[in-house]
C-alpha cells in the first residue's frame, strides 16, 4: 500500500453498475465520475460518508464490512458497542440485558464507553483550556467529518481536537491489562466494535492521522441486532427485563448533543448532517464564530442514530435515548488529578497530527494552477449551467475543472456534440 | 512591472506565409491574433493556450474546434491538407472561428511562420504577455447590502476560487477573514459595493468598493473598539469596532481611502511566499 494509497469502507461492482447517475450527485465531495456509463470513485476525494451506498439502485456500492465469522480464530473476543447499539431495541431493554446477549453470541467481555466519554470530554475541556486559540475545536469523533476537512477545508485541520476517541483509548488500556490479567498471549485477544456506519470502520482500518488502531475489527450493528434480538425477546418472554432497573451505562457519544453534554459549561454547537457541517465549517473560517468554544459535528442525521448500519428510525433512537436517560443512575465521578495526569502523559493524544489529503490543485505549482483555474472559468462560462450530469461530471463547474486538467474531454458535453 | 509591448499579426499573414485555404472565415481574415499555439493535445491547449491565439493542429475533431473555441483562440490552421469535417465547419461559423488548411505540415508551418516578418515577436508576445495577464486571476463579485441574510457569500465565493487554485491554507484563512470582515462592513455602513479579486503565483488582492457614507476618519476607524455601529447590528454580533483592525492584522499591505457621503475603498494585498 503506498503511503497516497487510501482505504475506504465501500467498494464499487462496476459490473453492477446501470449507470443512474444518482451516486454522482449524492456525494458531498464531488469523488464520482462516470467514464464510460459505469461509475469511478477518486479515491483521494472519497470521504467514506456512504451516502452512494444508501442511494445506488444497482447495489454497486457495497459497503466492505467484517463479519462475526471473522474472528472466530480470536481465542478472547472483546465487544466494545457503540452506544447506539443500546437504543435500537426500545426504553425497557437495557445496556446489561444488551450485554447478556453479546456474551451468548460470543464475545468473552464487553466494554461500555460511557464512563470512558466523560472522561475523555474532561481531557477535551483541559486541552481547550490550555489551547484557548484554537477556537472553536472541532470533534474528532466522526470520522467522516474529519476527513470532510482533510479534504475540503484543509485550513481547518489544525482546529480538530487531537485528542483519541473513546473506543480507541479504552482498547489501549485494554490491550496492555486483559492478557496480564487473563494470563493470555496478546494476539489472542480480539478487539471488536461494533459500529454503525462504514466510516468507523475506515477509522479502524486506516486511522485519519496514519496511526495504528488498537481495534482488530468492527462487526454492524445491523449483523449484531439480526444475532441478538431473537435472544431479547426470548429474555422478554421469560421476564428477565425489569423495566424499573438502571444502571449509568449507555451514555457514550453517538447520539446528537451528547459530546456537548459532557462538555459542561463550554458554549457547544451540535450538528448534523454535511450539508448543515459544511454551513458551519464555511463560517469557521470566515471567523464568524468567534464565540463558541467547541463543535459536535456528527455527519449523519441525529449522529450516529443515523448511520447506514443502524436498523431502528433515528427519530425513534433518540426518543429511546430520552426515555432511558432519564431513568439512568448518575454517572461514577470522574477522578480529575487523575485524568489530568494521564493527559500530560499523551495518554489520550493522537499518535501523530491530522493533515490536509493533497488534492489536485495542491500538487502543482502555482503559477499552472491558476492558470489552470483561469481556463477552467473559461469554459464554464460557456457551459450551459444545466449540471445535467450527462457528461460524467457532477456539475458543469466539476466538468469545467476536469476540463482544465485534461481529465475530461469537452466533446462529452451534449451540449457541442449535438 | 514594465509595460510589455505587444505585438500582433493579421490572420492574412498566416494564411500567405502558410498558403493557406480559408474554409470557414473569409471575412474576418483581418483580425489580429495575439499568439499561435502548436499542438495536437487539446488539454495542453486548455491549459497554456492564450486568448486570441491561432491554432495549429493535425487534429481534425469536433474536439480541436471546441477547445479553441472554450480557449478563446480565434482561428484554427489544420495542417497536412487536412479537411475538416461538417460539423467542424458548422460550429465553427456558429462560434465566429476561422478555419484555415494548410498543405505543410507541423513543423515546416512552424517554421514558415516564424520566417514571416514580425511573427518571430508573436512566439516573444505569447511568453512576455503570459506573464502579465494569464497568470492573473480576475473575478468581480457585488454585493447587495439590503439583503443581510447573503452576508458571506461573497467571501465564501472567494475563498472557494482560491482553495481550487491551492493556496496556502493558512494564507486562505486570513484572506477569508479580512474580507468577510470588509464584507460585513458593506452590509452595515453601505447600501452595495463591487469586490474585485486578483489571484495571481505572488499576490493576492481583494479590492471591496463600496457606495456608502464613508469615514470621516480613517485613522480614528482603525483603532481597536472604535464603532459607529447600531445596537441592533451589535446584538447580531458585529459592529465591535474590531472589524478594520482585524482586517490589518490579517492583510500584508491595506490601503483604505474614503469620500464622505460618496463611499470607502478597501484595498487588501496578500503576498504569497
Amino acid at each position: 500500500m503506498s503511503k497516497d494509497h487510501f482505504y475506504h469502507a465501500l467498494k464499487l461492482e462496476s459490473e453492477s453498475c446501470g449507470g443512474k447517475l444518482k451516486c454522482m450527485n449524492a456525494c458531498p465531495t464531488n469523488a464520482i465520475r462516470y467514464r464510460k456509463k459505469k461509475a469511478v470513485l477518486i479515491n483521494d476525494l472519497c470521504i467514506d460518508c456512504g451516502e452512494c451506498i444508501e442511494v445506488c439502485p444497482d447495489n454497486a456500492f457495497l459497503p466492505v464490512i467484517d463479519g462475526m465469522e471473522d474472528f472466530k480464530n480470536s481465542k478472547y473476543l472483546i465487544a466494545i458497542p457503540s452506544s447506539v447499539l443500546y437504543y435500537q431495541f426500545g426504553p425497557d431493554v437495557t445496556p446489561p440485558i444488551i450485554h447478556k446477549a453479546l456474551k451468548e453470541i460470543g464475545f468473552d467481555q464487553v466494554f461500555d464507553i460511557s464512563d470512558f466519554s466523560e472522561e475523555i470530554a474532561y481531557a477535551s475541556v483541559h486541552h481547550l483550556n490550555k489551547h484557548p486559540e484554537l477556537k472553536p475545536m472541532i470533534s474528532s469523533f466522526c470520522p467522516t467529518v474529519v476527513r470532510l476537512i482533510q479534504v475540503i477545508y484543509p485550513n481547518l485541520v489544525k482546529l480538530i481536537e487531537p485528542i483519541n476517541v473513546p473506543r480507541e483509548i479504552l482498547a489501549r488500556i485494554l490491550r496492555e491489562r486483559l492478557p496480564r490479567e487473563l494470563g493470555l498471549n496478546k494476539n489472542d485477544i480480539g478487539i471488536i466494535y461494533l459500529t454503525p456506519c462504514p466510516a468507523m470502520t475506515v477509522s479502524i482500518k486506516q486511522p485519519a492521522e496514519k496511526g495504528v488502531s488498537q481495534i482488530e475489527g468492527a462487526v454492524t450493528i445491523k449483523e449484531i441486532y439480526n444475532l441478538i434480538l431473537p435472544l431479547i425477546m426470548n429474555y422478554q418472554k421469560q421476564g428477565e427485563i425489569n423495566s424499573k432497573e438502571n444502571t449509568h451505562f449507555g451514555k457514550g457519544w453517538g447520539v446528537l448533543g451528547h459530546i456537548s453534554r459532557d462538555l459542561g459549561e463550554n458554549r457547544c454547537l451540535a450538528v448534523s448532517g454535511l450539508k448543515h457541517i459544511k454551513k458551519i465549517l464555511d463560517d469557521i473560517e470566515n471567523s464568524k464564530l468567534r464565540d463558541i468554544d467547541f463543535i459536535e459535528a456528527l455527519a449523519c442525521a441525529q449522529g450516529c442514530l443515523g448511520g447506514l448500519f443502524c436498523v431502528t428510525n433515528p427519530y425513534i433512537a433518540k426518543h429511546n435515548s430520552i426515555l432511558m436517560e432519564k431513568k439512568s443512575k448518575p454517572s461514577l465521578p470522574i477522578n480529575e488529578d487523575e485524568v489530568i495526569r494521564k493527559y500530560n502523559e499523551g495518554l489520550y493524544l493522537l499518535e501523530s497530527p491530522i493533515l490536509p489529503r493533497p488534492t489536485r490543485s495542491s500538487q502543482n505549482d502555482l503559477a499552472l494552477s491558476v492558470k489552470r483555474i483561469k481556463q477552467k472559468e473559461r469554459i464554464l462560462q460557456k457551459l450551459p449551467h444545466k449540471d445535467c450530469c450527462l457528461c460524467g461530471a457532477p456539475t458543469c463547474e466539476t466538468f469545467a475543472e476536469d476540463c482544465a486538467y485534461g481529465e475530461a474531454d469537452l466533446t462529452d458535453c451534449i451540449f457541442f456534440s449535438e | 512591472m514594465p509595460e510589455t509591448k505587444l505585438f500582433y499579426t493579421e490572420l492574412n499573414d498566416i494564411k500567405t506565409s502558410l498558403q493557406a485555404d480559408v474554409i470557414v472565415g473569409e471575412d474576418n481574415l483581418n483580425k489580429k491574433i495575439a499568439g499561435i499555439y502548436a499542438s495536437d493535445l487539446m488539454s495542453d491547449v486548455l491549459a497554456y493556450g492564450k486568448p486570441g491565439s491561432c491554432l495549429l493542429t493535425g487534429l481534425n475533431t469536433i474536439q480541436a474546434a471546441i477547445s479553441s473555441y472554450m480557449a478563446e483562440f480565434d482561428a484554427i490552421v489544420f495542417i497536412r491538407g487536412k479537411n475538416p469535417g461538417k460539423d467542424i465547419c458548422k460550429f465553427a461559423e456558429e462560434k465566429g472561428l476561422v478555419i484555415l488548411r494548410t498543405k505543410s505540415d507541423m513543423y515546416e508551418s512552424c517554421i514558415k511562420i516564424a520566417e514571416t516578418d514580425g511573427n518571430l515577436h508573436i512566439s516573444k508576445t505569447r511568453l512576455s504577455e503570459g506573464k502579465l495577464s494569464d497568470n492573473l486571476l480576475t473575478h468581480e463579485f457585488f454585493i447587495d447590502g439590503s439583503d443581510f441574510s447573503s452576508a458571506g457569500f461573497v467571501s465564501t465565493q472567494i475563498k472557494s476560487t482560491l482553495k481550487g487554485v491551492g493556496y496556502d491554507p493558512e494564507l486562505i484563512r486570513r484572506i477569508a477573514i479580512s474580507t468577510y470582515e470588509a464584507e460585513m462592513n458593506v452590509f452595515m455602513h453601505a447600501r452595495k459595493a463591487k469586490v474585485t479579486l486578483k489571484a495571481s503565483e505572488s499576490e493576492v488582492r481583494v479590492i471591496v468598493d463600496d457606495e456608502g457614507k464613508g469615514i470621516p476618519d480613517v485613522e480614528q476607524a482603525m483603532q481597536e473598539g472604535y464603532s459607529t455601529s447600531t445596537d441592533e447590528q451589535r446584538a447580531m454580533g458585529f459592529g465591535a469596532g474590531m472589524g478594520l483592525p482585524n482586517i490589518k492584522k490579517n492583510t500584508d499591505k491595506l490601503k483604505v481611502s474614503s469620500d464622505v457621503g460618496k463611499g470607502t475603498l478597501v484595498d487588501m494585498r496578500y503576498s504569497v511566499k
